[in-house]
Protein backbone atom coordinates (compact mmCIF):
# COMPACT_ATOMS: atom_id res chain seq x y z
CA UNK A 1 0.00 0.00 0.00
CA UNK A 2 1.29 3.21 -0.58
CA UNK A 3 -0.44 6.64 0.69
CA UNK A 4 0.06 9.95 -1.61
CA UNK A 5 -1.02 13.39 0.83
CA UNK A 6 -2.20 16.73 -0.75
CA UNK A 7 -3.73 19.69 0.29
CA UNK A 8 -6.30 21.88 -1.97
CA UNK A 9 -7.72 24.66 -0.34
CA UNK A 10 -7.41 23.47 3.18
CA UNK A 11 -8.77 20.19 2.58
CA UNK A 12 -6.57 17.65 2.93
CA UNK A 13 -6.66 14.37 0.85
CA UNK A 14 -5.41 11.50 1.54
CA UNK A 15 -5.60 8.51 -1.31
CA UNK A 16 -3.96 5.27 -0.08
CA UNK A 17 -3.62 3.04 -3.14
CA UNK A 18 -3.34 -0.94 -2.74
CA UNK A 19 -4.58 -3.50 -0.28
CA UNK A 20 -5.68 -1.61 3.65
CA UNK A 21 -5.36 -5.22 5.73
CA UNK A 22 -3.49 -5.97 8.68
CA UNK A 23 -0.31 -5.41 8.08
CA UNK A 24 -0.33 -2.49 6.31
CA UNK A 25 -3.04 -0.49 8.13
CA UNK A 26 -0.71 1.33 10.80
CA UNK A 27 1.03 3.16 8.02
CA UNK A 28 -2.30 4.43 7.49
CA UNK A 29 -3.22 5.45 11.24
CA UNK A 30 0.28 6.94 11.53
CA UNK A 31 -0.42 9.14 8.58
CA UNK A 32 -4.32 10.09 10.21
CA UNK A 33 -2.57 10.47 13.76
CA UNK A 34 -0.19 13.15 12.26
CA UNK A 35 -3.20 15.23 10.75
CA UNK A 36 -5.11 14.63 13.99
CA UNK A 37 -2.61 15.52 16.21
CA UNK A 38 -2.44 19.10 13.78
CA UNK A 39 -6.41 18.67 14.12
CA UNK A 40 -6.99 18.98 10.09
CA UNK A 41 -10.58 20.65 9.95
CA UNK A 42 -11.14 18.61 6.83
CA UNK A 43 -9.96 15.27 5.65
CA UNK A 44 -11.20 13.51 2.26
CA UNK A 45 -10.24 10.07 2.27
CA UNK A 46 -10.09 9.37 -1.47
CA UNK A 47 -9.81 5.08 -2.03
CA UNK A 48 -10.37 5.06 -5.38
CA UNK A 49 -7.30 3.24 -5.98
CA UNK A 50 -8.00 0.73 -2.72
CA UNK A 51 -8.24 -2.64 -4.29
CA UNK A 52 -9.13 -4.17 -0.90
CA UNK A 53 -9.98 -3.31 2.91
CA UNK A 54 -10.36 -5.62 5.63
CA UNK A 55 -11.42 -4.59 9.43
CA UNK A 56 -8.43 -3.26 10.49
CA UNK A 57 -8.59 -0.64 7.74
CA UNK A 58 -12.41 0.13 8.83
CA UNK A 59 -11.31 0.36 12.85
CA UNK A 60 -8.53 2.72 10.64
CA UNK A 61 -11.25 5.45 9.72
CA UNK A 62 -13.41 4.79 12.02
CA UNK A 63 -10.36 6.31 14.99
CA UNK A 64 -9.83 8.59 12.36
CA UNK A 65 -13.91 9.28 12.56
CA UNK A 66 -13.88 10.09 15.84
CA UNK A 67 -10.79 11.70 16.64
CA UNK A 68 -11.81 14.28 14.13
CA UNK A 69 -15.72 14.87 15.65
CA UNK A 70 -14.11 15.65 19.21
CA UNK A 71 -12.71 18.40 17.63
CA UNK A 72 -15.60 19.38 15.22
CA UNK A 73 -13.59 18.02 12.11
CA UNK A 74 -14.79 16.82 8.73
CA UNK A 75 -14.17 13.52 7.57
CA UNK A 76 -15.22 12.81 3.81
CA UNK A 77 -14.51 9.20 1.75
CA UNK A 78 -15.19 8.80 -1.95
CA UNK A 79 -14.16 6.68 -5.00
CA UNK A 80 -15.58 3.45 -3.18
CA UNK A 81 -15.09 0.22 -5.84
CA UNK A 82 -18.07 -2.13 -5.51
CA UNK A 83 -15.66 -4.42 -3.34
CA UNK A 84 -14.49 -2.40 -0.29
CA UNK A 85 -18.53 -0.66 -1.12
CA UNK A 86 -19.27 -4.27 -0.23
CA UNK A 87 -17.20 -4.29 3.16
CA UNK A 88 -18.61 -1.36 4.87
CA UNK A 89 -22.19 -2.41 3.95
CA UNK A 90 -21.76 -5.87 5.65
CA UNK A 91 -20.55 -4.09 8.39
CA UNK A 92 -23.46 -1.57 8.30
CA UNK A 93 -20.25 1.70 7.71
CA UNK A 94 -21.90 2.82 4.35
CA UNK A 95 -24.21 5.39 6.69
CA UNK A 96 -21.86 6.32 9.00
CA UNK A 97 -19.07 7.93 7.09
CA UNK A 98 -20.04 10.63 4.95
CA UNK A 99 -19.45 8.79 1.61
CA UNK A 100 -18.93 10.37 -2.41
CA UNK A 101 -18.58 8.99 -5.57
CA UNK A 102 -15.58 10.53 -6.52
CA UNK A 103 -13.19 13.32 -5.29
CA UNK A 104 -15.22 16.19 -7.22
CA UNK A 105 -18.16 15.58 -5.73
CA UNK A 106 -16.52 15.37 -2.04
CA UNK A 107 -14.55 18.73 -2.28
CA UNK A 108 -18.04 19.96 -3.78
CA UNK A 109 -19.48 19.09 -0.64
CA UNK A 110 -17.01 20.37 1.81
CA UNK A 111 -17.39 24.10 0.21
CA UNK A 112 -21.22 23.66 0.31
CA UNK A 113 -22.16 25.47 3.82
CA UNK B 1 -16.20 -31.62 -12.18
CA UNK B 2 -12.71 -32.42 -10.89
CA UNK B 3 -12.37 -31.48 -7.15
CA UNK B 4 -9.35 -28.92 -6.89
CA UNK B 5 -6.03 -30.41 -4.71
CA UNK B 6 -5.97 -29.51 -1.01
CA UNK B 7 -3.70 -26.62 -0.36
CA UNK B 8 -1.35 -26.46 2.10
CA UNK B 9 0.17 -23.41 3.36
CA UNK B 10 3.06 -23.20 6.62
CA UNK B 11 3.37 -19.94 7.11
CA UNK B 12 5.02 -17.74 9.86
CA UNK B 13 2.89 -15.56 11.87
CA UNK B 14 3.93 -12.69 10.11
CA UNK B 15 1.16 -10.25 8.45
CA UNK B 16 3.18 -9.49 5.52
CA UNK B 17 1.99 -13.11 4.51
CA UNK B 18 -1.87 -12.49 4.60
CA UNK B 19 -1.66 -11.34 0.98
CA UNK B 20 -0.38 -14.33 0.21
CA UNK B 21 -2.71 -16.44 2.04
CA UNK B 22 -5.20 -13.89 0.24
CA UNK B 23 -4.36 -14.91 -3.47
CA UNK B 24 -3.93 -18.79 -2.47
CA UNK B 25 -7.69 -18.51 -1.29
CA UNK B 26 -8.95 -16.49 -3.37
CA UNK B 27 -7.55 -18.96 -6.44
CA UNK B 28 -9.25 -22.16 -4.71
CA UNK B 29 -12.29 -20.62 -4.40
CA UNK B 30 -12.66 -19.73 -8.04
CA UNK B 31 -11.91 -22.76 -8.81
CA UNK B 32 -14.38 -24.29 -7.12
CA UNK B 33 -16.55 -21.97 -9.53
CA UNK B 34 -17.80 -19.71 -6.49
CA UNK B 35 -19.20 -16.59 -7.21
CA UNK B 36 -17.03 -13.52 -7.43
CA UNK B 37 -18.48 -11.75 -5.09
CA UNK B 38 -18.35 -14.95 -2.86
CA UNK B 39 -14.41 -15.36 -3.63
CA UNK B 40 -14.28 -12.10 -2.38
CA UNK B 41 -16.16 -13.06 1.05
CA UNK B 42 -14.42 -15.51 1.28
CA UNK B 43 -10.62 -14.49 0.80
CA UNK B 44 -12.18 -11.54 3.55
CA UNK B 45 -13.21 -14.15 6.04
CA UNK B 46 -9.69 -16.48 6.06
CA UNK B 47 -7.96 -13.27 6.10
CA UNK B 48 -9.71 -11.95 9.41
CA UNK B 49 -8.87 -15.17 10.64
CA UNK B 50 -5.77 -15.14 10.23
CA UNK B 51 -5.06 -11.87 10.87
CA UNK B 52 -6.72 -12.72 14.17
CA UNK B 53 -4.54 -15.85 14.98
CA UNK B 54 -1.46 -12.98 15.13
CA UNK B 55 -3.15 -10.67 17.02
CA UNK B 56 -5.14 -13.17 19.44
CA UNK B 57 -3.37 -16.30 19.36
CA UNK B 58 0.34 -15.28 18.96
CA UNK B 59 -0.35 -11.89 20.87
CA UNK B 60 1.37 -9.86 18.00
CA UNK B 61 4.24 -12.47 17.50
CA UNK B 62 5.89 -12.44 13.96
CA UNK B 63 7.89 -16.04 14.30
CA UNK B 64 5.16 -18.40 15.25
CA UNK B 65 3.37 -20.98 12.90
CA UNK B 66 0.19 -20.85 10.95
CA UNK B 67 -1.09 -23.88 9.30
CA UNK B 68 -3.91 -23.19 6.82
CA UNK B 69 -5.47 -25.73 4.70
CA UNK B 70 -8.05 -25.25 2.21
CA UNK B 71 -10.13 -28.38 0.84
CA UNK B 72 -12.44 -29.14 -2.29
CA UNK B 73 -15.48 -31.10 -0.90
CA UNK B 74 -17.24 -30.87 -4.03
CA UNK B 75 -20.26 -29.06 -2.61
CA UNK B 76 -18.06 -27.14 -0.05
CA UNK B 77 -14.67 -25.29 0.31
CA UNK B 78 -13.35 -26.35 4.27
CA UNK B 79 -10.42 -23.89 5.19
CA UNK B 80 -9.22 -24.96 8.54
CA UNK B 81 -6.56 -22.75 10.04
CA UNK B 82 -3.97 -24.10 12.91
CA UNK B 83 -2.00 -21.95 15.42
CA UNK B 84 0.33 -23.43 18.31
CA UNK B 85 -0.73 -20.60 19.85
CA UNK B 86 -2.84 -19.29 23.34
CA UNK B 87 -6.03 -21.09 23.00
CA UNK B 88 -9.31 -19.55 21.75
CA UNK B 89 -11.85 -19.49 24.32
CA UNK B 90 -15.06 -19.63 21.94
CA UNK B 91 -17.44 -18.54 24.32
CA UNK B 92 -15.44 -15.03 24.17
CA UNK B 93 -15.34 -14.66 20.75
CA UNK B 94 -18.15 -12.03 20.00
CA UNK B 95 -17.98 -9.33 17.65
CA UNK B 96 -19.63 -5.88 18.92
CA UNK B 97 -23.22 -4.86 18.16
CA UNK B 98 -22.99 -3.31 14.45
CA UNK B 99 -25.12 -0.15 15.91
CA UNK B 100 -21.89 0.56 18.29
CA UNK B 101 -19.51 2.15 16.35
CA UNK B 102 -15.90 1.62 17.59
CA UNK B 103 -13.09 0.19 16.13
CA UNK B 104 -12.13 -3.34 16.74
CA UNK B 105 -14.15 -6.15 16.77
CA UNK B 106 -15.57 -6.41 13.16
CA UNK B 107 -13.28 -9.60 12.33
CA UNK B 108 -15.05 -11.84 13.90
CA UNK B 109 -18.35 -10.51 12.62
CA UNK B 110 -17.02 -10.77 8.61
CA UNK B 111 -16.05 -14.29 9.56
CA UNK B 112 -19.18 -15.52 11.18
CA UNK B 113 -21.46 -13.07 8.85
CA UNK B 114 -19.75 -15.07 5.49
CA UNK B 115 -18.75 -18.61 6.52
CA UNK B 116 -21.36 -20.88 6.42
CA UNK B 117 -20.04 -22.94 9.79
CA UNK B 118 -17.47 -21.83 11.98
CA UNK B 119 -15.89 -24.23 14.78
CA UNK B 120 -13.06 -23.77 17.25
CA UNK B 121 -11.40 -26.99 18.23
CA UNK B 122 -9.40 -26.43 21.05
CA UNK B 123 -8.92 -30.49 21.63
CA UNK B 124 -5.26 -30.38 21.09
CA UNK B 125 -2.81 -30.07 23.61
CA UNK B 126 -1.36 -26.65 22.30
CA UNK B 127 -3.05 -24.22 19.84
CA UNK B 128 -6.64 -24.14 18.84
CA UNK B 129 -7.59 -25.10 14.69
CA UNK B 130 -10.38 -23.14 13.45
CA UNK B 131 -12.50 -25.12 10.79
CA UNK B 132 -14.50 -22.98 8.47
CA UNK B 133 -16.82 -23.65 5.73
CA UNK B 134 -18.55 -22.18 3.19
CA UNK B 135 -21.23 -24.00 0.75
CA UNK B 136 -21.83 -24.18 -2.47
CA UNK B 137 -25.41 -22.75 -3.40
Amino acid sequence: MKIKERTEKDIVIVEPSGEVDFYNSSAMRERFDNLTKQKREAILVNLVKVTYIDSSGLATLIELMQKMNKYGGKLKLSGLNQTVRDVFEVSKLINVFSIYPDEQEALKAFMTP
Amino acid sequence: MKRIPTVKLSLPSHPIFLGLIRMAISQVAKEMQFGKKEVKNIVLAIDEACANVIKYAYQGRHDKRIIITAEDKDDRLEVSIRDFGKKAKPGSLRHRPLKKVRPGGLGIFFIRKIMDEVHYDTSSKIGTTLHLIKYKK
